[in-house]
């Protein structure tokens, strides 16, 4: 399985970036994590790093038991908790990251299926040259969205767009929304972003990234629109884009050798 | 981002004005409660001070400053505090705490209470062992509602109706303590976790910001939280997650209080909190009044009396059209007494006898004449082809034997089994047998899937609401029920830690 990717991330106009990404690569399996330490309480860069490195850590041990691959969807959902109760035991005295609270989101996939996961108001975007899907966030203005009181376009701008209903902390135990979809297909782009980078661009824009191969240049160059279309007042900005190689089953002309090859 | 300020309250004995602090009686996100004495009028007083954990620091030992960056906040949170004494000063009523005076001082504000003897609805509960009756919860709640009555009626809403915000005093009547607006005052300051409202306790409609969709339905929804809090042990689910859930057509994460206070409680007093709990605005109680009339009567009764009588004054109306004699008719009707006597009266006296004789003939004459088509069919086809009765047995058994019409009516018996709480009992007649069953016909078949999920999640509230009571094999055997319902259930491992270790 080849996949093409490109991650990057902006402090915006921020002092600290609260953000993190990280991601696993094997040959079966991938799995792509971006977290979103909430500004509102302290600590939030540090529990964000913390929770991507613990769950990505810990990832081959749920994946495969016994040698034995298990269920995508309850090997994540172990992990997940796993990963909260060992950041429980690590940081059980330490008073800054008992307030510290982060979003998260986590996509899985493989040959025959795609698994989403999150927390929060980070966003994983489906994108097919035809349609555009994602993730409903847990926040407000979704709920409000959910209950017709605002459009889409409104939700980016809302005043109450700081309110979280769920999130990850040590003391929370919110759970994660987990979806199974059907796996990637060649022409459909993956976008894992923070709320700096959504707000911002419309889906008309994030539509174009079905068209391209993952390139740093073409996602730097929406990552600076995003900031400057927050005129001075950024939140940190992360994105994370993935798509399937296209070429990765032998062309045409190559199986139309290899069928003739006999007859020589 | 600083550390957050840790709460810390007045010290013993020191004075705000002429009262003399004696005791810490509650720390809340916006505010502490002290007990006092008043050294001129020698009694005891309680008094609430304004101190946002959120936005305020002490900085010595009486004076509390806003923290830096969050000095609009703060002074926003202080001028709704000093607006909820004055309109709490207004309210004169038993159920409601009144409010003698406030003032400003130390860079804070306080005002001063009666001070009672007795404990809040949480501490009650902790002390109970196992639940309250229903005449108890009664006793405590219909004050509560009298008490919201009188300040709905001025347009003004408790907002934070939750255990910890009833008072029942050790002599006479609950009353309601702590109200809610200071709450509202505090804006996003940064991407947070709305830590504003009560969690499970406060409605979807308090998350946001706009006040204009609160009103009488959202105390309603905290108090059907709170009575739901006392029937089954535990804390109920927040609001935005039923919403999620509803959203993507899961089931209800909150199992109904129908379900879980089953025989413990009547049905009419469980289906009151269900109404309560309702997450659509429209589907509660509007206003006290509603909630006061099913307090004191029975639902279900009432609603029958109700679809009787309009079904009466429904037939009364059509007679007016046809110009009958009513006045006549309405006197006799009065003389009977029950319902049932009234309605058959109506049926022979006036759904007109000859009328429907010929309705009848018409009928009879139709269901001739179709006999009489049928038979002539049936004879045709038999002459013409020999096939054609064998081919009329395998229709008919194919239309029995049809999987949609047999999934769908599976799932209705199974809504129907799960509705009376037959869900894996008794033999051959119980929900997930059913649901097997579709899962047999349809493997995917995403309603059963749903269905038994939502039957391994009963079971699941109930091991809790057991392990609360404290009959821990009880608590075990709906474990395991669960877990044999729906083995991949993730909720399971929780539940059994629960019952295991305690957390």
């Amino acid at each position: 399985m080849n996949v093409n990717f490109v991650e990057l991330t902006d402090i915006g106009n921020r002092d600290t970036n609260q953000d993190y990404f990280a991601h696993k690569i094997t040959e079966q399996w991938q799995v792509f994590i971006l977290a979103d330490g909430l500004g509102g309480h302290a600590g939030g860069e540090r529990i964000a790093t913390e929770f991507c490195l613990n769950f990505i850590g810990l990832l081959d041990d749920f994946i495969y038991q016994d040698k034995q691959k298990l269920d995508p969807k309850e090997a994540l959902l172990a992990c997940f908790d796993q990963t909260l109760l060992n950041m429980r035991q690590k940081f059980f005295d330490d008073a800054l990251m008992q307030q510290a609270h982060t979003t998260c989101a986590i996509v899985y996939f493989d040959k025959n299926t795609l698994i989403t996961l999150h927390i929060g108001d980070t966003r994983i975007y489906r994108i097919s040259p035809q349609q555009i899907s994602r993730t409903r966030d847990h926040s407000v203005p979704q709920m409000l969205l959910d209950e017709g009181d605002i459009t889409e376009a409104e939700m980016a701008n809302h005043p109450d767009q700081n309110r979280l209903t769920r999130s990850i902390s040590l003391n929370c135990t919110h759970r994660p929304s987990c979806q199974v979809q059907a796996a990637l297909k060649p022409d459909e782009a993956l976008i894992l972003c923070s709320d700096g980078f959504w707000s911002m661009l419309s889906e008309k824009e994030l539509q174009t990234f079905a068209k391209q191969i993952p390139n740093n240049k073409f996602l730097a160059q929406k990552i600076k629109i995003a900031i400057k279309r927050a005129k001075g007042k950024s939140d940190n900005v992360t994105v994370q884009w993935i798509k399937m190689a296209a070429a990765t089953s032998p062309s045409i002309i190559q199986r139309l050798f290899s069928t003739l090859a006999p007859i020589k | 981002m600083a550390l957050q300020a840790q709460t810390t309250h007045l010290a013993i004995n020191s004075l705000i004005g002429r009262y003399q602090i004696t005791d810490v009686l509650g720390m809340g996100g916006f505010g502490i409660t002290y007990k006092a004495m008043d050294t001129k009028l020698n009694r005891f007083v309680a008094i609430k001070e304004y101190f946002p954990a959120e936005s305020g620091i002490r900085t010595d030992s009486i004076t509390v400053n806003p923290q830096q960056e969050r000095v609009d906040e703060y002074q926003k949170g202080l001028k709704s505090f000093l607006a909820e004494a004055t309109v709490l000063a207004k309210f004169h009523h038993p159920n409601i705490i009144g409010v003698m005076d406030h003032f400003e001082l130390n860079n804070t504000a306080y005002f001063i209470m009666n001070y009672e003897q007795g404990q809040t609805l949480s501490e009650y509960l902790k002390q109970q062992r196992g639940i309250p009756s229903e005449q108890a919860l009664k006793n405590i709640f219909k004050p509560i509602i009298l008490g919201l009555q009188h300040i709905h009626a001025q347009h003004y809403y408790h907002r934070d109706i939750k255990p910890n915000n009833i008072y029942l005093r050790n002599q006479g009547e609950a009353v309601l303590i702590d109200f809610g607006a200071a709450r509202q005052a505090s804006s996003a300051h940064s991407r947070s976790l709305t830590s504003l409202v009560s969690v499970g306790y406060a409605p979807s409609e308090q998350y946001g910001s706009d006040q204009k969709k609160q009103g009488a339905w959202t105390d309603f929804y905290a108090v059907g939280a709170t009575l739901y809090r006392c029937i089954s042990g535990e804390n109920p689910c927040d609001a935005p997650t039923r919403m999620n859930a509803l959203f993507e057509q899961e089931a209800d994460p909150l199992v109904s209080a129908v379900m879980i206070g089953k025989d413990q409680y009547s049905v009419d007093f469980l289906q009151l909190i269900d109404w309560m709990l309702a997450p659509a605005i429209k589907n509660r109680p509007q206003n006290a009044g509603e909630v006061l009339a099913r307090l004191e009567e029975p639902i279900i009764k009432e609603v029958v009396e109700e679809i009787r009588t309009t079904a009466v004054t429904k037939i009364i109306n059509n007679r007016k059209k046809h110009n009958f004699h009513i006045e006549q008719e309405k006197n006799i009707f009065k003389g009977k007494k029950s319902i049932n006597e009234k309605l058959l009266y109506f049926y022979f006296k006036h759904i007109n006898p000859f009328k429907f004789i010929f309705l009848q003939s018409i009928f009879y004459t139709l269901v001739l004449f179709s006999i009489f088509i049928l038979g002539f069919n049936a004879l045709n086809t038999n002459n013409t082809y020999n096939k054609t009765k064998y081919n009329n047995t395998a229709y008919k058994k194919d239309k029995n034997n049809n999987p949609m019409i047999k999934i769908s009516k599976l799932l209705y018996d199974a809504k129907d089994n799960i509705k009376n709480i037959k869900l894996t009992t008794p033999k051959n007649d119980n929900a997930f047998e059913k649901y097997k069953e579709i899962l047999r016909i349809d493997k995917h078949n995403k309603s059963a899937n749903r269905g038994i999920k939502e039957i391994s999640n009963i079971y699941l509230s109930m091991a809790k609401n057991e392990y609360y009571k404290k009959n821990i094999t009880k608590a075990n055997k709906y474990l395991n029920k669960a877990k044999a319902v729906q083995p991949q259930n993730s909720k399971i491992t929780s539940v059994s830690r629960l019952i295991k270790y305690g957390y």
